[in-house]
């Protein structure tokens, strides 16, 4: 039987390159696609372009921003997709208040930098706290990361954070996802932190949390191969899982 | 972000970088009646820097067809090697070690600038040669030599067509923005080069005007706008054609604050060239705000 075709999303600025380290170890079976955004600047276009290009049905990750998109998805054709896998991500919605102003000012104090000085050098203050710090040496991981800012303009960042400050509420979604259900996350994510996972993976009926040891918020970056690992156990049970007739007729009359 | 640590331009030098100078200083010849008056206006350079300790020196100066031929002359270069072979003009290689580099910061520098729209010309290697060596030999006393990184910064005042003033202003303009968005602690120096009146070819060969050096000495201080709008042709008439040069210290201007310090000031017409040495102390972003509002 064939696997599951594999549809990845990256985050915030990221490319192909953010999964590259642990596609080598996941063994091969699947068809992988991964998305690029363009210049779309909301999360229901970004899930609506992946829509238009993805197969029939397909197993769907997301890391951060990705995340978010892969749950867009999961809103729009949940008959689509047969496992979903969340990494380093969050469902809430921008807080209102101080808190949610707050965040909008840093990103937009990040988006002047870029404007200023390009996003390479955007991407060295925010890289700082994205990777788990003893890896903040790391120039091979480090300047993985920057080269993928490098290759995107201040105008895709300003169209992705756009997205992300009118990011829809997904936890009502949460409970209604069927299919089999990934959370994982760095322990010391401190972007998107473990107790937002724990949450995450507790409203998902049947979903397993993976948490990723002596890791930030790159996760498949960082601990590839410790990732390859969470998402083989994943697809095994995505390939394993019955096929409900009524998703497998409409996702046929596609 | 205030607070965070981050780069910031402490400080621009200027000086000439003759090779006359250079060979003069390794000849042992500094308390000569004929150099010492120069060679004094390196010391408060070389007590400055022992008492600001930066930590990367960008230094703009222009190859003199040692690392660029003229079959392919870039308008603007800079280097991200690790270190830099001392270049052969011609009459030996000069006795010094290879000069150390920032890899690192020199790549975030490239990409900022192609992000800013300067296309700079990015050299994994680039032999430095009097140009550079020149003004990097006398900036620190022989036991403290090459205890500071370089950054080197090409600008094609040789071959035209050549790059306006105003050009080379923003340059230092964007350097600046570079220097600021860098997250860590790096205090940084940035050293504008080349000598002021001087024409040593043609019919005007040996020209020189004190007085328009003067003047210039004030204004890349206090107005170097007003610089940055001449043209070459201006430059030229006032100073004579190899004048032009002096279009390298407005990279070193345009990365510092709006107003500036000026600690040191010293100015020596021996023969053919006027020499000229200053240090000017940044005055911050608070001083760039105030221009701004």
């Amino acid at each position: 039987m064939a696997s599951t075709p594999l549809v990845l999303l990256p985050g915030l600025m990221c490319d192909r390159a953010v999964w590259g380290e642990m596609l080598p170890a996941l063994g091969g079976e699947n068809d992988i696609d991964i998305a690029a955004y363009g210049e779309i600047d909301s999360l229901g276009g970004m899930a609506e372009r992946v829509l238009d290009f993805a197969p029939a049905r397909f197993a769907v990750a997301g890391h951060s921003m990705g995340g978010r998109v892969a749950l867009e998805i999961f809103r729009r054709a949940p008959e689509r997709v047969t496992g979903l896998a969340l990494l380093d991500t969050n469902y809430l919605p921008r807080p209102a208040g101080e808190a949610g102003a707050r965040e909008e000012r840093e990103r937009m104090e990040l988006l002047a930098l870029a404007r200023r000085a390009g996003t390479r050098l955007m991407a060295e203050r925010w890289v700082q706290g994205m990777v788990h710090p003893a890896r903040l040496g790391d120039r091979v991981l480090v300047d993985a990361i920057l080269d993928m800012f490098a290759r995107k303009s201040a105008d895709t960042f300003e169209a992705q954070i756009k997205a992300l400050l009118d990011r829809p509420d997904a936890a009502p979604l949460l409970p209604r996802i069927a299919c089999p259900a990934l959370v994982l996350c760095g322990r010391e994510d401190s972007w998107a932190p473990l107790a937002r996972h724990e949450a995450m993976a507790a409203a998902i009926p049947g979903a397993r949390l993976a948490v990723i040891d002596e890791c930030g918020h790159m996760a498949p970056l960082e601990r590839p191969e410790a990732v390859a690992g969470a998402f083989r156990q994943w697809l095994a049970a995505v390939d394993s899982a019955p096929v409900r007739p009524a998703a497998a007729a409409r996702a046929g009359a596609l | 972000m205030p607070g965070q640590p981050h780069g910031r331009i402490i400080g621009g030098l200027g000086s000439p970088h003759a090779p006359s100078i250079g060979a003069a200083y390794h000849a042992g010849k500094h308390e000569t009646p004929s150099w010492k008056p120069l060679f004094d206006g390196y010391k408060p350079m070389q007590a400055w820097l022992e008492q600001k300790k930066p930590d990367l020196i960008i230094v703009v100066a222009n190859d003199h067809a040692n690392t660029f031929f003229f079959d392919r002359y870039p308008t603007f270069a800079l280097s991200v090697a690790a270190e830099h072979e001392i270049a052969d003009e011609g009459w030996g290689k000069w006795p010094l070690a290879p000069i150390p580099g920032n890899p690192e910061f020199a790549w975030q520098l490239a990409h900022s600038l192609v992000d800013q729209e300067f296309d700079i010309a990015v050299c994994q290697e680039m032999p430095l040669d009097h140009g550079f060596l020149t003004p990097l030999s006398c900036f620190f006393p022989p036991e403290r030599r090459w205890a500071v990184p370089v950054l080197p910064v090409c600008v094609n005042v040789l071959q035209p067509p050549i790059p306006s003033a105003k050009r080379c202003f923003e340059l230092g303009r964007a350097i600046r923005r570079a220097v600021e968005a860098y997250p860590r602690k790096l205090d940084v120096v940035i050293a504008g080069t080349g000598g002021l009146s001087h024409q040593l070819s043609g019919e005007r060969y040996g020209f020189n005007d004190t007085a328009w050096d003067s003047e210039f000495l004030d204004l890349i201080e206090t107005d170097p706008e007003r610089i940055a709008r001449m043209t070459h042709q201006e430059f030229m008439t006032k100073g004579g054609a190899d004048s032009v040069e002096e279009i390298m210290w407005l990279v070193m201007r345009g990365a510092l604050s709006p107003k500036v310090r000026r600690v040191h000031r010293n100015y020596y017409l021996p023969m053919v060239t006027g020499f000229a040495q200053v240090i000017f102390e940044d005055l911050g972003d608070a001083a760039v705000a105030r221009k701004a509002a």
